[in-house]
């Protein structure tokens, strides 16, 4: 693949998120508002880069049956200090971010993307591997977190966009966006929309439920 | 493959876990002042807005908080005389983890364990503004259990050292939704112009037990109940009925009503 489709098919084509459906836990928990839903993504996107560079530089001494946990060890670490950064320089965002910094060693698109993609390619197609992945998932995390803040509280990074009704303004804000379920619902219709858009990505077996071993009326 | 023996893969884990701790460590050592000045930083913003000199919830900068804390006074108060005391920095002063050191830490007399802390430590840090040397305000930290964990704050006293000016929690892990009224600004503005002590000069600062009628004179003293809330509302009063007393602040706040803040 070309060093340009490596990076940019994660975004739409093969997103980790609404293609895989894989780290949705924290885009449902850090998406409230769109400053902390940034500084998330720039988080992920450093860890993804990272960890997917130095497995990459390191998989042909790795030993087969340990791989895994070794894997888990480098992402492990490079969250860490990431954490103790954003702690040190962004100590407010770091607050409301709480664990979810840390959930990031166990978020499935950084394992995911060191063991399929970095374990079997060169340190640069992994890096831009790495940040294509990391920019996929900030995509919908900041779609989610614009729409969360703007729905919910009619501002955008703080800043009132919608003049609220509690300020005089036509805007009932609707309580649902603040609460985690409207994330849910969010990254639904994003899923939906972008396999309207892209027909490819639907899937195509649908599975049946297995036959019962009861008949009606057993 | 020679890279599937076992020597290879336990020496390729052990090096990677080195190198991995070694980076964490660099990190974090490299990390550490900085995160301190924050944490210092944000300790000062929280004084600051319980001694009313910045706006609650405004978002001062590291340096308008460096200019503002200039006016105010940090002394340490050895809680058994109610006198200033020189024992160690009060700026550096960690209460919280003098507490807990076997070695320095004071056993609170059963009696008075409201705040169910059992031991305290023989200091506190309390922040004195003053206004053209008259004492204006006085800032003190106080903690307690609430339901499930300890609440932290500030009660600031105005310079009749009965009348609150302020009262603000800024850690707390009690329940969400029905605990955590405690970190509510509109809660915490209903402290003010609170009596601290009654008649009998008794600590009587807290929240009612059950709805006051509008004559109560317990008003003077008390917030309204809390419904729903029982324990971390009972945890809030228990804190401040202990820290307001003989074995908290109360020599403190007796020898400044009657020497002046002279030390």
């Amino acid at each position: 693949m070309s060093d340009g489709r490596t990076l940019v098919d994660p975004i739409v084509d093969n997103n980790p998120i609404t293609m895989q459906i894989l780290g949705i836990c924290s885009a449902l928990a850090v998406t409230r508002t769109l400053f902390p839903a940034l500084v998330m993504s720039a988080a992920v996107i450093a860890v993804l880069a990272f960890s997917n560079v130095a497995v990459s530089l390191l998989r042909r001494q790795m030993p087969h049956a340990v791989r895994i946990i070794i894997e888990v060890t480098i992402i492990a670490s490079g969250v860490i200090v990431v954490d103790e950064f954003l702690r040190a320089y962004l100590p407010d965002v770091s607050r409301i971010l709480s664990v979810f910094v840390g959930l990031i060693i166990t978020n499935c698109i950084i394992l995911g993307r060191t063991e399929t993609f970095a374990m079997g390619h060169g340190p640069w197609q992994s890096l831009l591997d790495g940040i294509g992945n990391g920019l996929g998932y900030s995509v919908v995390l900041i779609a989610v977190a614009s729409a969360r803040e703007l729905l919910g509280a009619g501002t955008l990074l703080g800043y009132p966009l919608i003049t609220v009704s509690e300020d005089g303004g036509w805007y009932l804000p609707n309580e649902l966006m603040l609460l985690p379920p409207s994330a849910f619902f969010l990254i639904a219709v994003i899923v939906w929309w972008i396999r309207v858009v892209r027909p490819a990505q639907r899937e195509h077996t649908v599975m049946s439920a297995p036959p019962s071993k009861f008949q009606e009326g057993d | 493959m020679s890279r599937n023996t076992i020597t290879h893969t336990t020496v390729f884990t052990l090096s990677i876990a080195i190198a991995c701790s070694l980076m964490v460590s660099a990190a974090v050592a490299w990390l550490r002042p900085v995160q301190e000045r924050y944490a210092s930083i944000d300790r000062d913003r929280r004084v600051l807005m319980a001694a009313g000199l910045i706006e609650a919830g405004a978002d001062a900068s590291a340096r308008e908080v460096a200019e503002r804390f200039e006016a105010i006074e940090v002394r340490l108060v050895d809680l058994d005389t109610g006198r200033y005391t020189d024992a160690a920095d009060p700026r550096e002063y960690d209460y919280l983890a003098a507490a807990d050191s076997e070695t320095e830490s004071v056993e609170i007399p059963r009696a008075e364990n409201t705040a169910r802390l059992g031991r305290r430590a023989p200091y506190m840090p309390v922040y004195v503004y003053r206004d053209e040397g008259d004492l204006e305000r006085i800032v003190l930290p106080v903690y307690g259990r609430g339901m499930w964990s300890t609440l932290k704050g500030y009660l600031a006293l105005e310079s009749d050292l009965e009348t609150v000016a302020a009262l603000s929690f800024y850690e707390h892990g009690e329940t969400p939704g029905i605990g955590d009224f405690v970190e509510q600004k509109d809660w915490q503005a209903r402290w003010r112009g609170k009596q601290a002590y009654d008649e009998q000069g008794r600590p009587a600062l807290g929240i009612a037990r059950e709805p006051l009628p509008a004559d109560d004179p317990a008003r003077r003293y008390k917030t309204d109940a809390m419904s729903g809330a029982t324990k971390t509302a009972r945890g809030v009063t228990g804190l401040l009925q202990y820290w307001l007393g003989d074995d908290g602040y109360g020599p403190l706040i007796e020898r400044l009503r009657e020497e002046g803040d002279a030390s």
